[in-house]
Formats: structure tokens, sequence, C-alpha cells
């Protein structure tokens, strides 16, 4: 594929709201050129991790080199081309990512569902999209079902995205319907790349992963300039010099090449052991002659969700660690410190750039390395301005200092962008106005669409937003956010007292105004999950030592198996061993047994 | 056949209780997650099958006498299921054999159990006839409703029935009762427990146990799914307290977790049980049980007995062997379900330490020498139990 020239290759991306088929056209694009013979198709060859598949979402992008044998009869008049496809995490946990992927391309093709229309992740997609230049290809999908309302779905296109879509394509990546045409179409209508081959090198990181023979492999769009195998090489913003030992295509497998020119994409291998040592977003630059100034956009990558990751069983720490060291070999986002609670015990503090992040990563830990996690309340990163004059930044319950000595605290805030029918709309100002969201307009995209903006504290998404949102709205509503800043807000610490102990993995930072509601409801809540013990459990909300709300587990006074005889003796024992085994699994605070789905409580309460 | 063993290991020790297990009833009841067929709807197949159990039995028994191992016995228990329903010419085919492969004038019980729908006057002048002494008798409760959503194939007159029916006769009688059922309230439990000690009634023994849910039973899913009303677990605990508190008064003992009965009137058989001593179950799925070793006092906890359980099932034979570690806390934890409970002296370190927490707990007392649940104990004995694990 070497020798297809630069103005034959088409970059490009594939951009969609979740479940609108972004990875199933994908499929259909690789097995109509050939690329991944059928029988090895294993459906959504692009979502190769269990978990992505299950849930239908990308995770880790993966980025493929296509031949193209063009119609004689179309634009591309027989020629071969070669199309990169820069596959995109599908989540708004990662649009950070999503936007680098963009950037190393000129197109991106629009898959919308043709039932359900533009959604939240539509726009945030194509505004993605648009920033970065690239021209968009409508594709409407699923118009062989029965749901399909094309006509509809396009207006909406055209209303709320502003591209025209009277003549978007029309087909179904499930089928393939379409999909010929739409290859024809990548020719036409996506630019041919542009860049200087003999500028100063400028290449930009759009993915990574790691591999544990040779170490990082970046994934890499040439801007301008040449990248050669063998060359000293300089990653601008990590400051870090490396050799450039391997470089070549993923076609999909590896294909290794001498050169790759201003336009192409493939990957680069420099021996880097340190995952964390490449990020998304760095610009690839020639040690010897190097580019005067990094490609824009880099952002050194920030959680935006912290939650301590606890082993159920101590013994069981020593694993979690290196599991999560195994995990951020390809997944540098995830960042994790020691965390010790009294409640229980070693664990580590891990950050995740959204929610999604964080229950992939939890569900990967319990699923391929067999741990029993506790998950602790997820909390955002919170600046602290002390009295003493100086500045915190907190994202534990557990680090906040005495009352007396804050000033003030900051939250992060989140613009945030919920796209539903109409019908919805008072449920969903309501819901919003609970989480202490700012109304800011709202947009009709359709007659059965409007677009709505809030501000929002992001604690307050963590906690239920989403569960709410999709209730609320009987699942149609979408929702998209991006970070906005932090705002002042008055916050206090809510400890929660069991047996007249504070269980330090109970404690929330939560609004001063919400303290004695969402006290009252954690105490409720721990009242009906706590299994009455030989003594009556009190448990206590409580702000600063105040108690806000109390109930009380009432003591257990019976716990009998009835009848044991001679051939009874065995099955009593099991269903003995059985208890025992339940309250093993168990955390002691005191003499209290504390089950684990206690600490799961305050995700639960709103 | 206990295998022949090298002289420094001590012999099996002969048996001393006999099980004999009927797994058939007339219907299934709501609650019951034991593993007896209904043989109502069988039609004449059902009966040949229930010929050839008794046959088979019968073989059984005779095998067993051959080998001499019903040469010790002391008592003799006819389970279920309900051997009542295999009715007066399999019953007596049973208990003839019986009469005939061990020597009945030594055994000091023989026990029946029966469901007062299938207790008719000519099973029990058979039964007696041949040698059954006790019955125990599946009565639950005196109230109608209680008893339909237990799924009782009976009613409360026919148990009254049954009940004088054994009465005509000197025989042991014990009867079951039921708390913690849908329908009933502590008025209709009070009423259930006053029915039972009637005087006239002459009910020398009474089983008294909380109904236990079991998921895959339709009252257990009928109780799932909130389709019927049970009483609270504290309302069950006033139940099993009142209970306690009522048979004392009327003259009965708590020798047991579950057991109360007159003075003599404890169950022998079930006490072997509490007590470590050996038996033999026939029948399917029956448990035997089976030691060697020393024991200055049998059951409570002397060290070096090892234990030998086993049954058939299904054509396999099942084993567990428990060591003389595991032995002594099974004793404890079988020992302490009766009033009598364990010796101290006779007790490992290790227990002793579980039993000062539970006394601790206020879950055990120690007193004249021996380890006893306390009244809390008793209904919370699990806890101690499981400590004992």
């Amino acid at each position: 594929m070497q020798n297809i020239p630069v103005d034959h290759i088409r970059n490009f991306s594939i951009i969609a709201h979740i479940d609108h088929g972004k990875s199933t056209l994908a499929d259909r694009i690789l097995e109509l050129t050939g690329t991944i013979a059928e029988r090895d198709m294993q459906s959504q060859v692009l979502d190769n991790m269990e978990i992505e598949r299950e849930r239908g979402i990308t995770i880790k992008s993966q980025t493929v080199a296509i031949r193209y044998q063009s119609r004689p009869d179309g634009p591309g008049q027989g020629d071969a081309y070669l199309f990169n496809l820069i596959d995109t995490p599908g989540h708004v946990d990662f649009s950070y990512e999503v936007s680098r992927a963009l950037e190393a391309c000129e197109g991106a093709i629009l898959v919308v569902d043709a039932a359900q229309g533009v959604q939240a992740q539509t726009i945030a997609n194509t505004y993605l999209a648009d920033a970065a230049g690239l021209t968009i290809i409508p594709f409407l999908n699923k118009v062989d079902l029965p749901g399909a309302d094309v006509a509809r779905a396009k207006h909406e296109i055209e209303e709320g995205l502003a591209i025209p879509a009277a003549d978007a394509l029309e087909g179904s990546a499930k089928t393939g319907l379409g999909v010929p045409e739409l290859l024809e179409r990548i020719i036409s209508e996506v630019p041919a790349p542009a860049g200087d081959p003999k500028a100063p090198l400028k290449a930009l990181v759009f993915d990574s992963y790691f591999d544990a023979y040779r170490g990082v492999i970046a994934l890499v769009r040439v801007v301008e300039g040449t990248l050669k195998s063998g060359d000293g090489v300089t990653f601008m913003a990590a400051g870090l010099r490396a050799q450039a030992e391997e470089i070549g295509l993923r076609v999909p497998a590896h294909q290794p090449c001498e050169q790759l020119e201003a336009g192409e994409v493939g990957y680069l291998i420099c021996s880097i052991k340190d995952p964390k040592a490449v990020q998304v977003g760095d610009t690839v630059t020639q040690s010897a002659h190097p580019a005067e100034a990094p490609l824009a956009g880099y952002q050194a990558v920030k959680p935006m969700v912290y939650t301590g990751l606890f082993p159920v069983e101590s013994d069981q720490y020593e694993p979690l660690r290196s599991a999560l060291d195994k995990l951020t070999l390809n997944d540098p986002s995830l960042v994790y410190t020691p965390e010790s609670s009294y409640a229980l015990g070693f664990g580590f503090r891990v950050g995740f750039l959204g929610l999604l992040h964080m229950e992939v990563v939890k569900e990967r830990l319990e699923r391929e390395y067999q741990l029993d996690l506790i998950a602790t309340a997820p909390s955002v990163e919170y600046r602290v301005y002390t009295t003493a004059g100086e500045r915190l930044e907190l994202h534990s319950p557990q680090d906040l200092p005495d009352p007396a000595s804050i000033e003030r605290i900051e939250e992060p805030c989140l613009k945030l962008k919920i796209i539903t029918p109409p019908d919805y709309i008072g449920a969903i100002m309501e819901l919003c106005q609970q989480h202490r969201a700012s109304y800011e307009n709202i947009v009709y995209l359709s007659p059965t669409s409007a677009e709505m903006h809030w501000r929002m504290p992001l604690a307050e998404l963590i906690l239920n937003f989403y569960d709410g949102l999709k209730s609320g709205s009987r699942g149609f509503a979408t929702m998209d956010y991006e970070l906005d800043g932090y705002q002042e807000s008055k916050l206090v610490k809510l400890d929660i007292l069991i047996g007249g102990k504070a269980v330090d993995a109970l404690s929330l930072i939560v609004p001063a105004e919400q303290a004695q509601g969402k006290g009252g409801a954690l105490a409720s809540k721990l009242k009906a999950i706590i299994p009455r013990q030989l003594f009556d459990v009190p448990i206590q909300a409580a702000v600063g030592g105040r108690v806000l709300a109390r109930q009380t587990v009432k003591a257990r006074r019976k716990d009998v198996l009835a009848k044991c005889y001679g051939g009874d003796i065995s099955r009593k024992r099991k269903l003995l061993e059985k208890q025992k085994a339940g309250k093993k699994r168990m955390k002691q605070i005191g003499n209290v047994e504390l089950p684990q789905e206690a600490f799961l409580a305050v995700l639960q309460t709103d | 056949m206990p295998a022949k063993t090298a002289s420094s290991v001590p012999p099996w020790q002969s048996y001393q209780a006999l099980y004999i297990h009927v797994p058939f009833c007339k219907t299934r009841c709501r609650y019951c997650d034991f593993a007896s067929e209904a043989m109502e709807a069988g039609g004449p197949a059902a009966q040949v099958h229930m010929d050839t159990y008794v046959d088979d039995l019968v073989l059984q028994l005779r095998r067993a006498a051959k080998a001499g191992e019903l040469a010790q016995l002391s008592t003799v228990y006819i389970g279920g299921g309900t051997p009542s329903y295999l009715g007066g010419r399999r019953l007596t085919e049973l208990l003839y054999t019986l009469s005939l492969t061990l020597d009945l004038a030594r055994i000091e019980e023989l026990t029946l159990e029966a469901n007062p729908d299938s207790l008719t006057p000519a099973l029990v002048r058979d039964s007696f006839a041949l040698g059954v002494d006790r019955y125990s008798l599946g009565v639950q409760s005196f109230n109608d409703r209680e008893l339909a959503a237990l799924g009782r194939p009976h009613d409360a007159t026919q148990a009254r029935a049954a009940i004088r029916l054994i009465g005509e006769r000197p025989a042991r009688l014990s009867i079951d009762l039921m708390c913690g059922i849908p329908e009933q309230n502590m008025t209709s439990w009070q009423a259930s427990l006053a029915e039972a000690t009637a005087p006239e009634l002459e009910v020398s023994h009474i089983s008294v146990y909380p109904l236990e849910l079991h998921p895959a039973t339709p009252l257990g899913r009928a109780a799932a799914a909130g389709e019927v009303a049970l009483p609270d677990e504290d309302m069950v605990a006033d139940m099993l307290a009142y209970a306690a508190d009522y048979l004392s008064r009327q003259g009965f003992r708590h020798y047991e977790i579950a057991s109360y009965a007159k003075p003599g009137q404890e169950s022998r058989h079930n006490s072997a049980y509490w007590t470590g001593r050996p038996y033999l179950g026939l029948g399917r799925g029956a448990w035997s049980m089976r030691q060697r070793g020393l024991a200055a006092e049998v059951g409570a906890g002397t060290g070096g007995r090892t234990l030998l359980r086993e049954r058939w099932c299904d054509g396999k034979l099942q084993e567990s062997v428990v060591g003389a570690e595991a032995v002594a806390r099974e004793d404890a934890m079988l020992g302490l379900r009766m009033a009598q409970g364990i010796s101290v002296a006779a007790q490992p370190e290790p227990i002793r330490q579980v039993m000062s927490q539970q006394i601790a707990r206020g879950l055990v007392v120690e007193e004249d020498g021996r380890y006893r649940l306390s009244r809390r104990g008793l209904f919370m004995a699990n806890e101690v139990f499981a400590s004992l694990l």
C-alpha cells in the first residue's frame, strides 16, 4: 500500500451517537474492501474488548489502513486508494481523545439512526468534527427498520447540525445497503491530505497502546514533514527523546515501512516502556530538525471522577495494585494513589475520565483479574481555600480539613446539553433543578426534538443524574457535557456514624442545604441494608458533629434452625457455612457487620 | 460392612438407632423442600412404586440383620415423607419384617411418623400390635386457614380425631406445631398451643419450630412475590418465647431447641442424634453415621473419635469422614441444642475459647461445669453454631 500516492489517501472517522451503528458500519467497510475476510469477522472487529462488545461501545480506538479498489465508472476511476479508518472512542468520557483522533482526519462519516434521529452525542461529535475542519458525510442508518423516519432524521440533521442532508446516503450498516456508494463518496468528498513532506516533522499522536514486548505503540498522523524509520525523534509535550525503531501501517496487522509522509497515518514504536510517557495529543518531531512549535490542542489528561477501590479481602491489595498497573499500560488516563480507610482497609483512590470509564475499569478489574471490589461514592476534585490562604485540591471527603479552617470551597462545573422530545421538558427541568443546575436556553431542532442547555456542578452528574434523565424521559433524552470551570458552593462533609463510629468510606461532600435531606435518606437506606445483629445498631448522619438524622437497626431476636435430626446434620451444616461465608464478606466496623451494599447506598441516594 | 481394621485402630461402634425413610406423601405441602414424592396423582404406577420400595426396605433390613448391624439398636424411627401414607398393608409388611429382624424387647422406642389424614383406626391397631409405641403426628396447627395456607392435606378436625385415635392405646404421642405461618397471629398461635396441651388429648411431646421459607417452594415464591403475608421475624420470636413460657407452665420441659416433653417423654431416638450415637439409615437418601474411638462421654466433645457419614443416593455411595477436631465441634453444636448442654471439662481449648466469646455475647451460660445456651441463645442459636464451624 506504500506505493499509493498521497493524493489517493483518505483519512476519515466514523462518528455517531451510541448504538447508531458506528462499529457495524466499520465492520461492513472492512468486509466489503476485503481487509478482513468474512470468516475472520468476529462481529465488530473494532470493538475487541469483551466489555466493549457487550456494551456496544468502543473505549480504545483501533485504526486500520484499508486498500480500496475504486469503481472504474466512479470518481476514483478504478484506481487503488488507501483509506485510513480512524476509530474514535464512543463515549462522552473520552471527548478529548475523540477530538485528537478527529484531528488526524480530513473527513467524517456521520452515522445517524433513521429511527432515533439526531441525539446528544451526534451533535457533540459533529461539533468536534466541525472544530477539526472535517468534511462530514451523513449516512442514515437502519433505514430498513420499521421505525425508520428518514424525512424526520434528515430534517434534524439540517436543523440541528446545519449539514445539508437532501442527498444524504440511506442504508443499513447491518446488511451493507448503501455502503458501496459510501466508499465512492469518501473518494469524491473527503479531501486528500495536504502537508509538505519536506517541512520539519510534526506528527500527531492520536492514540497509543502498550505491547508487552515492544513497549508503547503510538498511532500517529504525519501532519508535516516525513517520519523515517531509524530517526531520532522527540515527543514535544513530554520532552521525551527516542529513536523511531519501527514505523508502519496497521492493515490491521503491523506492516513495517521505511517512512510516513505528510498526510499518512501509521504506527510508531520507540521502545518506550513507560505508558504514561506518551500522551494522546502530543507532537512527534525529528530531533535533528525539530519543528518550531508543536501542533495545537494538546491537553494533559486530567481525571474528572475519583473513587476509592478497596479489595473485599485484605490479601487482595497487592493483586489489585498489579491489576491496576497492567490496566494502566493500555489506559494511561487511569491514575491511582494508595488510600487507606478505617472501614475498608488498604485500597486505592482512582481517577477516571468519567463515569463510564469508572464502571468499565471496575468491571475489568473484577472480571479479568477476578477481584472482589468495594467502590466508594465517586467524588470530583474540589478546590478548598483555607483561612491560612492555601489552596488545596482534593478529591476524597476524608481529606477535607476542619470546617473552621475552610474559607471557601469551589467545585467543577459542566456545560450540559440535553436533547429530548418536548414532552419530557417539564420532567427534565425538575430533575435539573434538583441537581442544582442553572438553566441557560432551549432550542427546538424539530417539532419532536428540543435541545436544552444547562450549567451544572459535575458532582451532581455523578450521583444518579443519568439514571434520572433516562427514567424521567422514558429513555428518550440523551445528553452530552463538557467541563466549564469551577464555581464556589457552600459544601459540607456529611459523615455517617454506625454504632457510634464514623465510617470514613461512607462520608460525602454535599451542598449544605442538602445535608439534612441526603443524611436522612442515607440513614434510611442503610437501615434497610444493614442486617439485624445481636444488638441495636444506631445509624447517624452528621455534619461537623451535629446529628441530622438517626435510624436504628433493632437487635435480631430469632436466628435458629428449627429441627435438626440425623439426616439433616450435613444439610444444616451447609446452611450455617453459607451464613458464615456471608458474614465473612461483610466489613466489620467495631462490633457491627456491614454488608458491601452499604457502601453502594451512597451512590443510590438522591 | 465395616472394613477390617488393624488392631491399633478401635473398631466401629455398633449402631444404636435405626432410621427408616419413607419418601412418599399424598401431596406436596406448599412449604416443603424435602425430596419426597407426591403420590396422589400417580395412579396405579404409584402403588407399584411404593410396593417395590417397601419390598426393597424389607430386603435391606434382612441384610442388615444378617450382618449383625441391628443387634445393639435401642430405638427405631420410621419417618418421611409420610410413612402412614404407605397404608396398612405395606406398613404391616415393614413392621413385621422389623419384628423378625431385631429383638423388639430390647427396643426402647419405636416411632411411626403419621399425618392426620392417613391415620386410620386399622392402621393404628395393626401398627401398635406390631410394636410401634410412639407416634409422631404432623399436626402443625389447629387452625384450618393456616393449614390450608400451608397446603397441608388435612384439617384440624382430622388432627383431633387422629390424636384421639392414638389416645385409645397406651402409646406415646408427639405432635408438631409450626409458627410463623401465613394467616397466623399471636391469638391463633396461643389457641393451637392450648389445644395441643388440653389434658384429655394426652399429648406428651411437642415439637415447636418456625416455618422455614425456601425460595424454590410454592410458598417461598409466593412470599417473594409479596402474595402472602407472613408474621414478621419479631412476631415469630414472640411466638417462640410464648411457647417456651406457656409449655413450661403446662409441665413440659424444653429439653432441646425445638422439643418439649413431659418428664420422661423425651424422644430417645432424636437424642441419639444430638449426643453423637451411631445410627443406621435405610431407605432412599437416608444418612448413616458410624464412628470409632474412645469416648469417656460420648457426644461431649471428648477427643479421639472419628466419624463417618454415608448414604446411598441414586445408586452412588456418598461418604464424608469427619476428623477428630471437627467431631468435637459438631458434638458441641449438637450437644448445645439440648438443655443439658455440654461438659466444660470435655471440651478442647479452642471450643472453650469460642464458648467464652459466646458467654460474653450473652448467648451461652456456664453452670455446674456445663455450657448451655442462654434463653436468648436458644432463639439465636445459629450465631453460636456458626461460631463453632
